[in-house]
């Protein structure tokens, strides 16, 4: 199962919106974009290369991120 | 000696990651988030599947932590499943208990303030009547003086003979114009004499 692929400079993240709401997506693509060129539309979140970050590792973070603010949401 | 694996093993190791499958009649969403989440300090995390039938966490070791054993990993998530369940049923158990410890800590709080609460001011548009005696300027209300401790003043000795030695009635009337001093004087004294009582059968 490959949620994150690699090409032409660009993570593609591909996650199951019945585990990770859109509302929660959303905040965490504003959080990343101070640091980050994101974006994401229905199906995939894409992450462009901005400087010499690795990918993989951001695509990955990101997928964290989303699990702490569903966590966080829960608390609430 | 082979080591068997478990029938119940939900743990698949790939090279680079591992999955585990999980049952969502067993443990509830977000059970699975919590344990989940206790992991994200040794390995990155992703939740996949069908809620209703299975659920699949993949979990890959961070790059600057490589000596991470999947495996053991994998097993301490299991655990932290049951562990977050048991939380999950205690506090779904105490929930009332905990209101009601919160709430009596909240009143005894509020009873406390209440102490020192000023008391409501009147109503400035009504005339209250006040029977009290107010003290005039110079007017003793409580006396302080206590037999033997301090003389009394010459009027204040006269008032206790007058009150322990009854005045004539023409006394009273002494300087008083048009009063028959005389007459008043025959006026049988009202006060009864204790032979008075003699003739009483």
């Amino acid at each position: 199962m490959n949620h994150l692929t690699i090409e032409n400079n660009k993570c593609i993240i591909k996650l199951n919106k019945k585990f990770y709401p859109e509302s929660i997506i959303d905040k965490a693509v504003k959080a990343f974009m101070k640091d980050y060129e994101i974006s994401a539309d229905k199906d995939n979140i894409i992450i462009k290369k901005k400087e010499n970050e690795n990918l993989e590792i951001v695509g990955y973070q990101f997928c964290d991120y989303l699990l702490s603010l569903i966590q966080e949401e829960g608390l609430i | 000696m082979v080591e068997e694996d478990s029938i119940l093993d939900n743990i698949e190791i790939h090279k680079n990651f591992a999955i585990i499958s999980i049952n969502p009649k067993l443990y509830p969403l977000s059970v699975i988030y919590s344990a989940a989440y206790w992991l994200l300090d040794r390995v990155h995390v992703i939740i996949d599947g069908d809620p209703d039938t299975e659920i699949l966490v993949e979990i890959r070791p961070k790059k600057d932590l490589k000596e991470i054993d999947l495996k053991e990993i994998g097993y301490e998530f299991n655990d932290e499943l049951i562990n977050y369940s048991v939380y999950t049923v205690q506090a779904t158990r105490n929930k009332r208990l905990r209101e009601v410890i919160i709430e009596h800590a909240l009143a005894g709080n509020t009873k406390g303030q209440q102490s020192f609460n000023p008391r409501p001011q009147a109503n400035l548009n009504q005339k209250q009547q006040c029977n009290i005696k107010t003290p005039q300027s110079g007017e003793q209300i409580a006396g302080n003086w206590k037999p033997g401790e301090q003389p009394l003043e010459n009027d204040q000795l006269e008032t206790v003979k007058q009150r322990s030695e009854p005045i004539k009635n023409d006394s009273l009337f002494k300087g008083v114009p048009g009063i028959d001093t005389e007459g008043i004087t025959n006026v049988k004294d009202y006060r009864h004499k204790p032979e008075d009582f003699n003739k009483i059968d």
